[in-house]
């Protein structure tokens, strides 16, 4: 599935991640065999809608599963071929904002109200680089600087909320970036902005990407994003990968119903047609075994799909999808 | 949300201007301010002030009326009535600065462990807040003082110990709240020690909720001292305080009825300015805690 010709570890290595929440006896698995690389560079989205458990995924790259009740069950994860899993809370935090940083969907509530633009900035120098008061302060208007955030000696000395939603989030950036990560985890960076922002944001992201060789794993249920920032996707559905390759082919040539279902519901400019919806809602995690998850909403099920659990099957090339009719089914995508 | 939203407006203007906003939304906590501010500056220039020494008596002139050489008169020991008000108010902000120091103490570190960590180390300070509050807090005092010896501080201490449960609860409440915030998340996805993420980046934010709570602490141990003042669990003779100078006034309320009615007067402007400001405060909190919303 690496699509890295040396011999080296990939970057990121996701393999068979199973997380389960909850407390005391009754633990319920959230995420189910989840799989996926990342390589220098690249960026790669965790697709799907909300209780896909793309969220849970990602936080559990920081080493952070444990701390709204979860934990890691099974599987492993692996930064340029160093096991996370298990690692103490101390050596975690090493590598949390140093090696992988992390922003999230609101930008504004993000950033503490408590302090200054500069200093939220400069935190993350004072954590991670060991600078002292002055030198983690110049680092962060230089930082300011390169996300655009114009007249950063000033805008340094403002509060969060007198920024906008836009700047807001470039401020983050600025603060995820400071200690120049490998990972930057981007939660839904762009939901919770305004269109012509969110454009901007996407930019400045695919800039710095080029800049720094950052690897950008990706959350969103927006696939008009998406397609705009991503090389690969991965598909989630009720906590399991259903569908991932490169986002050209997925596009294109969708496998799974599910994939199919959600280049559909992208409203579309000129296209004139009314928006499909996926009918039904996503199944609470835990609650179906030995069926096909996605069945019961899907208009293209047989009778054996609610028979058995099918399993993640690597179809072409870099492609796996997780359907019992991927063989025989034509889904339509789209075409750019 | 837009990026034209951004206002050319430097910090202190920002300060400046909230202060205004403040004065112009909270007049009555605004005025309460300014009358604190007046009784501490009172306080603390006392000797300045009095126009007698407070424990000086004059057997010949005992309660004597308003006006002349002793400004508000003088009590059944003919001791200056102003001079000891002015002298009181020092005894009595101290000792409420103690019950309220004594109850910040106890209930903030702990209300923000309890905040913090969660699970058992809170369900364990919880019940222990909880079984202190079923104490009664006058009772808690004199056996205290019955154990310490007598004295305003130990009293006051007492008085602190049965606050501290409110602290606890207000902070923890607030820690819980602010813990449930993505830039408390931020802060542990940057690497930041446990330590670290109360101390800076929780704990600025549960300040205000704790300045509210020590303003209306702060009225409530004003009456809590004349109470056992009043009692004679309090400061001890002659020094006055507030309480005390009610106590022994109300010996004679019958010949000079005057007298009882300044240190009531001034105990009861105390904590109303006390418990506007704080009311005013926690007004002020709410209102921001929803612009910050949109």
């Amino acid at each position: 599935m690496t699509e890295s010709i040396t011999s080296q570890p990939p970057l990121l290595e996701v393999e068979g991640l199973t997380l389960e929440y909850g407390s005391g006896r009754r633990w319920t698995r959230v995420v189910e065999d989840v799989s996926f690389t990342l390589n220098a560079g690249q960026t790669l989205a965790l697709v799907g809608e909300s209780g896909s458990g793309k969220t849970v995924s990602a936080t559990a790259v920081l080493g952070l599963a444990g701390r709204k009740g979860g934990r890691i069950a099974e599987g492993s994860i692996k930064l340029r071929g160093r096991e996370l899993v298990g690692l103490p809370e101390r050596e975690l935090r090493r590598i949390r904002g140093s090696e992988v940083a992390m922003i999230f969907q609101n930008p504004l509530r993000s950033l503490n109200p408590a302090f200054t633009a500069g200093e939220q900035v400069a935190e993350v120098a004072r954590v991670h680089l060991d600078l002292g008061r002055k030198a983690a302060w110049d680092r962060a208007i230089e930082m300011l600087d390169a996300v655009g955030i114009p007249d950063p000696e000033r805008r340094a000395r403002d509060y969060p909320h007198q920024f906008s939603g836009g700047m807001a989030q470039r401020l983050a950036i600025a603060a995820a970036l400071c200690s120049n990560p490998s990972v930057l985890i981007a939660d839904e960076p762009t939901t919770a902005l305004d269109v012509t922002v969110q454009a901007l944001v996407l930019q400045l992201l695919r800039k710095v990407q080029s800049d720094t060789d950052l690897a950008v794993l990706f959350i969103s249920h927006d696939l008009g994003v998406v397609a705009d920032v991503a090389d690969r996707v991965v598909v989630m559905y009720s906590g399991e990968v259903v569908e991932q390759g490169p986002i050209e082919d997925l596009f294109t040539t969708p496998s799974h119903p599910y994939t199919a279902g959600l280049l559909g519901s992208i409203p579309a400019l000129g296209r004139g047609e009314p928006l499909r919806a996926i009918p039904g809602t996503i199944p609470p995690p835990g609650t179906l075994q030995g069926t096909c998850r996605f069945a019961e909403r899907c208009e293209h099920k047989v009778a054996g799909c609610q028979q058995a659990h099918p399993p993640l099957a690597v179809t072409a090339d870099s492609r796996a999808v997780r359907c019992l009719r991927a063989a025989d089914l034509v889904l339509e995508g789209i075409t750019r | 949300m837009s990026t034209a939203a951004q206002k050319p407006a430097g910090a202190s203007a920002v300060g400046r201007g909230r202060l205004r906003g403040f004065v112009r939304a909270e007049p009555l906590a605004a005025l309460s301010f300014v009358y604190l501010a007046l009784i501490v500056l009172a306080a603390i220039f006392a000797p300045v002030l009095a126009s007698h020494d407070p424990n000086a008596q004059q057997l010949m002139l005992r309660l004597q009326p308003w006006g002349g050489d002793h400004l508000f008169g003088t009590d059944d020991y003919g001791r200056d009535v102003f001079s000891r008000l002015v002298y009181g108010t020092r005894v009595t902000l101290q000792a409420s600065a103690v019950a309220v120091g004594v109850s910040v103490l106890i209930g903030v570190p702990t209300g923000l462990l309890a905040g913090y960590r969660k699970g058992l180390v809170d369900a364990v300070l919880s019940r222990i807040f909880d079984g202190l509050m079923s104490i009664p807090g006058l009772i808690l005092a004199l056996t205290i003082v019955a154990v310490l010896g007598p004295g305003l501080t130990n009293a006051m201490a007492a008085v602190g110990l049965i606050f501290a449960p409110q602290f606890f609860r207000v902070t923890r409440a607030a820690t819980q709240e602010v813990m449930g915030e993505t830039y408390i998340e931020s802060s542990i996805s940057i690497g930041c020690k446990p330590t670290r993420v109360v101390l800076k980046h929780v704990m600025p934010n549960v300040v205000p909720a704790i300045l509210v709570q020590i303003s209306v602490a702060l009225g409530v141990a004003v009456s809590a001292e004349a109470s056992l003042s009043f009692l004679g669990l309090g400061v001890e003779a002659p020094t006055a305080s507030w309480g005390s100078m009610l106590s022994t006034s109300a010996q004679t309320m019958t010949i000079a009825p005057n007298m009882v009615w300044l240190p009531g007067l001034m105990i009861f402007s105390v904590v109303l300015a006390f418990t506007l400001l704080g009311e005013g405060m926690r007004r002020a909190l709410v209102s921001t805690g929803k612009n910050n919303d949109d």
